[in-house]
């Protein structure tokens, strides 16, 4: 799994790749995203090229949320296109994530003290 | 917003109907209450009611969540009240907001009372009454959805039913009442007058069996009502007549029995026949009704045929004595026979003896003929010079007493060495041989024989020759002893005789003789009594002159007795009479003639009852039970038929449902578990018994499906499922079974879960006729049957569902024993066989047109329209034609791998859009969410993540609906059992099982025996999922 990722000041911009993260690519997601996150304490992850988020997804971004807090940093998600957000609001995880409209404005978020 | 009309609220029928519920200002119930804690709890509704509306106010028949003061006095002012606008519109009222609403915002119900939100069914009686509404309300605006609005609407039928039954339950206590007001006035003549009561219909089938009846005939009502009277009680040699004559009588209406009283022989469950007082009615309307009074009247016919009887036996003996036996010992006879037993054996001497006990029960001798020289001595020694009639052997240590005491014949020819000889007769000199024989009247040894010094001496051959001469003396022997007892009894029946007369002379029955010319001679003190003439005022007058004879038979009897040359008065007849005081009495009365020396009736005695109070009673039985019928025959055509819908759920019906006069508590009703899946329950049921219990059990039956399947759903959806058919059966079960045992009555039922989406009929046959099934594939007929009990056999009992595939064209068939057990003109049964013989012919017809069929042949075979049993025949075609489509339909199966998912996530959208569709993207979107998830599980738990499996999809598109069914051969795993997930972001799993619950509508899970798993799921296509204008009609919005 290939990611593309960009630095933005102190934040990493990470891109995650698309079209779906399920069941059947979270693993190894969860695995080759460990070292990115552990880079850097201001993670903007661009959920823009992902049309697809099943449970199993959505269980490898509480994983990257829980990785960056234990190492004193912050995260926010951008891109975030219609139907993911729905399973976020169906199973409320969306009060626990910094959602923002723009990469700008998560960037401003993971950078703020 | 409904105009309201000025006239329903005050409609009078509407009125009456409202206070013959007797529910305004009735006490609260908790079948209401309970009915309304539901709607509250289903519709998230602060408060329900059961609010019943007269032309002043509303009254809550149940309510909760009132405010304190409303919920004292429960009722308000008509003014304060939105549910008289569903009365007067006859309508549903739902409000969501009446501060919006132009014409509520100022009700007094919305400004004084704070009533926001309203949505209110019209609670409508089957005579079209509307009695007020079935509402919930909510202080604050609310949007009523509409799935929560069909359960409103069904639970209003809970409430009808219910009211229909205290409806029905009230004037069937009102005729109660009467009938024992009656009862009670005529207890003593009922009792002692008349005692079983048995009711037949025209083909004598028992409906009514009291209790004196089952006391004398040994059998229970409960065994007895339904079977034929003729099989019960009629002695098996009198049978072919008694239904030859009942033949007659419903062909000619010639009677020879009916109106009469007669007498007749009966026979009792334990075989035995007696003689019974029989008095027989008829009732004709709205069927005919044979009535059967009876009385056992064995002591009354005993005693006489005892003085007949005894009579022949002196007869008898008169002759046996003439020709047998001259003098009282029969000496004669005795000796006769003893010198025939000499001269044939050739013996020297010899006796005949009776044998009699002595007071220590020790057998003894009594000779009743001795002759010869070897006695002599003996003879001479005992009886010295005067001649005495008899000889007592009593020793038991010789010859005779060893052949007494073993009943054995003895041969001696060497009496000098044998010890059997004894001391007494072995000294006898005399005796050089002997043969002695015991004879027997039937299996009593009642005498012997003995004989000695034949110059041959004696064999085994004799005694074989001498059989004959020894019955002879046996039967001898005991006419004589009967003849000392018939003595005894002459004596006892000369002392009954005495008695009986007594009886007679202080008799309470009316005697009346008349003498040849109709004029009376006699007049007992009991008809003095009655009449309040003295015997003094009407004898020697004419009968028909007498005041107590009515004016208008007076002409008539007159007639009768002065042209009569031949004719006699008959045996039995009836006639009023009137007492002094003009009271009238109905007596009946039974004619004897006397006559006299030149054969001609000399006096015509008549014996009489007074049957006044007991015909009123007769009458007045007859016509409770009349009404009875009339009210089960209502409460079954409101109650227990449910027309079916023509079409549901893709299967076509037909039905054909006659109930008889009779009522046998034939039901069907149609259930929907929830709304959750796609299929519907069908019930069909039979009360044991008739008349209105079997109604209202019928219809309690029902009441007590609709309430567990209602409590069920709300135990079972959180499951995500419907509730099984054995689970409703069990809970109706817990419920009815220890009333139906105690009441002594059970139900055949047949409770079938049709589900289409599956291919699967599921039926729980609870000792019902069984199920006709047309497999369309093989074009094959058969059977379906259950081995569960009736209800109400077992206090407990597990039931056993039994699961067959149907398919496109199958049809399946339900009917009540009506069908089956209709009877032709030859008392045979059409029967099962009939039953397939006429639909195996019939397979490409419509439902209706095949049970119309049915209803046809039956009619034809019986040779009637008129049903005597109740007819039910119900059947169902799967055809799929307008809520199912078969092109709806899409299966395909996958590996069960992860790398699956993408392909089914693209399989599901695309049918979505294309079949269902088109449809919102979210909407779809939420159902792939759903398919993805519960694949995953499947991948993960079911196999475990090992290789080489597969999963299958089915994907069905109904017209408002999709569902969904995941097939897997993997472990068990319900994952609607898995607990809800962490929502604060501390473990990254567990959300499955909760997406696809909030993706989906209804998520059921199933194992089935052969290791497959389905967890089927299934999502409401609602008007907004839909791309494209709204297309639901405008039903909730007013």
């Amino acid at each position: 799994m290939i990611f593309e990722t960009v630095n933005s000041g102190d934040a990493l911009i990470i891109r995650i790749p698309g079209p779906s993260l399920d069941a059947h690519t979270s693993p190894e997601f969860k695995e080759e995203i460990k070292p990115l996150i552990d880079s850097s304490t201001q993670i903007v992850l661009d959920m823009s090229g992902l049309n697809f988020l099943d449970s199993s997804g959505l269980g490898a971004i509480l994983t990257c949320l829980r990785r960056t807090t234990a190492n004193g940093g912050k995260l926010a998600l951008c891109g975030m296109q219609k139907q993911v957000r729905m399973l976020f609001e169906l199973v409320r995880v969306h009060t626990i994530f910094k959602i923002c409209a723009t990469e700008d404005e998560a960037i401003a978020i993971v950078a703020s003290a | 917003m409904p105009v309201p009309s000025d006239s329903s609220i005050n409609d009078i029928e509407r009125l009456r109907t409202l206070q013959a519920t007797g529910l305004m200002d009735s006490a609260a119930s908790e079948t209401y209450d309970r009915l309304v804690r539901l709607a509250a709890k289903i519709l998230d509704a602060p408060v329900a009611l059961v609010s019943l509306v007269d032309n002043e106010r509303q009254f809550f028949k149940g309510c909760i969540g009132l405010p304190l003061d409303l919920a004292r006095s429960r009722q308000t002012p008509i003014r304060q009240s939105f549910c008289r606008y569903v009365v007067e519109s006859s309508k549903p009222l739902i409000v969501n907001d009446a501060s919006l609403d132009p014409l509520l915002k100022d009700h007094p119900a919305h400004t004084e009372l704070g009533v926001c939100a309203y949505a209110g069914f019209p609670i409508r009686t089957t005579d079209n009454e509307i009695l007020g509404s079935f509402c919930v309300l909510d202080w604050k605006p609310r949007k009523w959805l509409p799935e929560q609005l069909d359960i409103l609407e069904d639970l209003t039928q809970s409430v009808i039913t219910e009211i229909e039954l205290s409806l029905a339950l009230r004037e069937i206590r009102v005729v109660a009442a009467e009938s024992m007001l009656n009862e009670a006035r005529t207890h003593a003549v009922i009792t002692s007058a008349l005692d079983c009561i048995i009711s037949t219909d025209e083909s004598g089938t028992v409906l009514e069996f009291n209790p004196a009846a089952e006391a004398t005939f040994g059998y229970k009502a409960s065994y007895a009502i339904g079977k034929q009277m003729v099989d019960l009680i009629v002695p098996p040699a009198f049978r072919a007549a008694h239904l030859a004559g009942m033949e007659r009588y419903l062909k000619s209406g010639k009677a020879h029995i009916i109106g009469n009283r007669i007498e007749i022989v009966a026979q009792k469950a334990d075989g035995s026949i007696f003689p019974v007082e029989l008095a027989l009615t008829e009732l004709e309307i709205p069927v005919r009704i044979f009535t059967a009074y009876m009385r056992d009247i064995t002591e009354r016919k005993s005693a006489a045929e005892e003085i007949n009887r005894s009579s022949a036996m002196l007869q008898a003996i008169q002759k046996a004595q003439s020709q047998f036996i001259l003098d009282l010992t029969g000496a004669t006879a005795f000796e006769g026979l003893l010198a025939s037993l000499l001269s044939m054996t050739g013996s020297e001497s010899g006796f005949v003896a009776e044998v009699l006990h002595s007071e220590q029960r020790t057998p003894y001798l009594r000779t009743r003929a001795i002759a010869g020289e070897a006695w002599d001595d003996l003879c001479h020694g005992i009886l010295g010079d005067g001649r005495q009639e008899y000889i007592d052997f009593g020793n038991q240590d010789n010859f005779l007493g060893a052949a007494l005491n073993s009943g054995a014949p003895i041969i001696s020819n060497d009496p000098k060495s044998d010890p059997r000889s004894g001391a007494h007769y072995g000294a006898q000199p005399k005796i050089e041989n002997f043969l002695g024989i015991p004879f027997m009247h039937g299996t009593e040894m009642v005498g012997m024989v003995g004989m000695a010094n034949r110059p041959d001496g004696y064999n085994v051959g004799l005694i074989d020759y001498l059989q004959p001469f020894l019955t002879t003396c046996g039967n001898l022997i005991s006419a004589q002893r009967v003849r000392e007892q018939r003595t005894a009894f002459e004596e006892r029946l000369r002392i009954e005789r005495d008695f009986k007369s007594a009886i007679f002379d202080t008799a309470t029955a009316l005697v009346l003789v008349l003498d040849s010319n109709g004029t009376v001679v006699d007049f007992n003190r009991s008809c003095e009594k009655m009449t309040g003439f003295t015997r003094e005022e009407v004898t020697g007058v004419p009968v028909w002159a007498t005041p107590f004879y009515p004016k208008e038979d007076r002409e008539a009897s007159h007639k009768y007795w002065t042209e009569r040359t031949t004719n006699w008065p008959p045996a039995v007849h009836e006639r009023w009479w009137i007492s002094r005081n003009g009271s009238r009495h109905l007596t009946a009365w039974n004619t004897s003639i006397i006559r006299g020396e030149d054969g001609k009736p000399a006096f015509f005695v008549r014996c009489g009852l007074d049957i006044t109070e007991q015909r009123r009673n007769e009458q007045a039985l007859l016509q409770a039970r009349h009404r009875e019928i009339e009210i089960g025959a209502q409460i079954q055509q409101t109650l227990l038929m449910t027309k079916p819908p023509e079409v549901i759920a893709g299967f076509r019906t037909g039905a054909v449902m006659h109930a008889s006069q009779k009522i046998d508590g034939d039901y069907i009703e149609f259930f929907n578990c929830g709304n959750q899946l796609l299929h519907f329950d069908f019930l069909i049921g039979d009360v044991m018994g008739k008349g209105a219990t079997a109604a209202l059990l019928g219809a309690a039956s029902k009441g007590q499906f609709q309430r567990a399947i209602r409590r069920l759903i709300i135990q079972t959806s959180e499951f995500g499922r419907a509730p099984e058919p054995e689970e409703i059966l069990a809970a109706v079960q817990q419920v009815m079974a220890p009333e139906l045992i105690h009441l002594d009555s059970f139900i055949t039922l047949n409770y079938a879960r049709f589900h289409p989406g599956k291919r699967m009929l599921t039926l729980i046959d609870c000792g019902h006729t069984r199920t006709i099934h047309y497999r369309a594939q093989t074009e094959e007929w058969v059977y379906l049957q259950g081995n569960n009990l009736p209800l109400g056999v077992l206090e407990h009992e597990t039931f056993v569902p039994l699961s067959v595939p149907i398919n496109i064209g199958d049809i399946v068939l339900f009917y009540s024993d009506g069908v089956t057990e209709a009877v032709n003109s030859d008392g045979e049964f059409f029967g099962e066989e009939g039953l397939m013989h006429t639909v195996q012919a019939a397979s490409h017809m419509p439902p209706q047109e095949l049970t119309n069929l049915v209803f046809e042949t039956v009619c034809e075979y019986t040779g009637t329209r008129q049903v005597s049993d109740d007819f039910t025949c119900v059947a169902f075609r799967f055809e799929q034609d307008t809520s199912y489509i078969s092109e709806h339909r899409a299966a395909r199966e996958f590996p069960a791998t992860m790398d699956s998912l993408e392909e089914i996530r693209i399989f599901v959208t695309e049918f979505c859009q294309k079949e269902v569709g088109p449809l919102v993207e979210d909407t779809v979107h939420l159902m792939v969410l759903a398919v993805n998830e519960a694949i995953t599980n499947i991948v993960r738990h079911a196999y475990g993540g090992r290789d080489g499996y597969h999963v299958q999809v089915i994907i069905e598109a109904a017209a408002d609906e999709v569902i969904f069914y995941l097939h897997d051969g993997g472990l068990p795993f319900d994952p609607t059992g898995i607990p809800e997930p962490d929502f604060d972001g501390g473990k990254d799993g567990g959300f499955g099982l909760f997406i696809i619950q909030q993706c989906m509508d209804a998520v059921y899970y199933e194992h089935y025996d052969l290791g497959k798993n389905c967890l089927s799921m299934s999502r409401k296509i609602r008007p907004e999922d839909r791309v494209g204008p709204d297309r639901r009609p405008a039903v909730y919005d007013i």
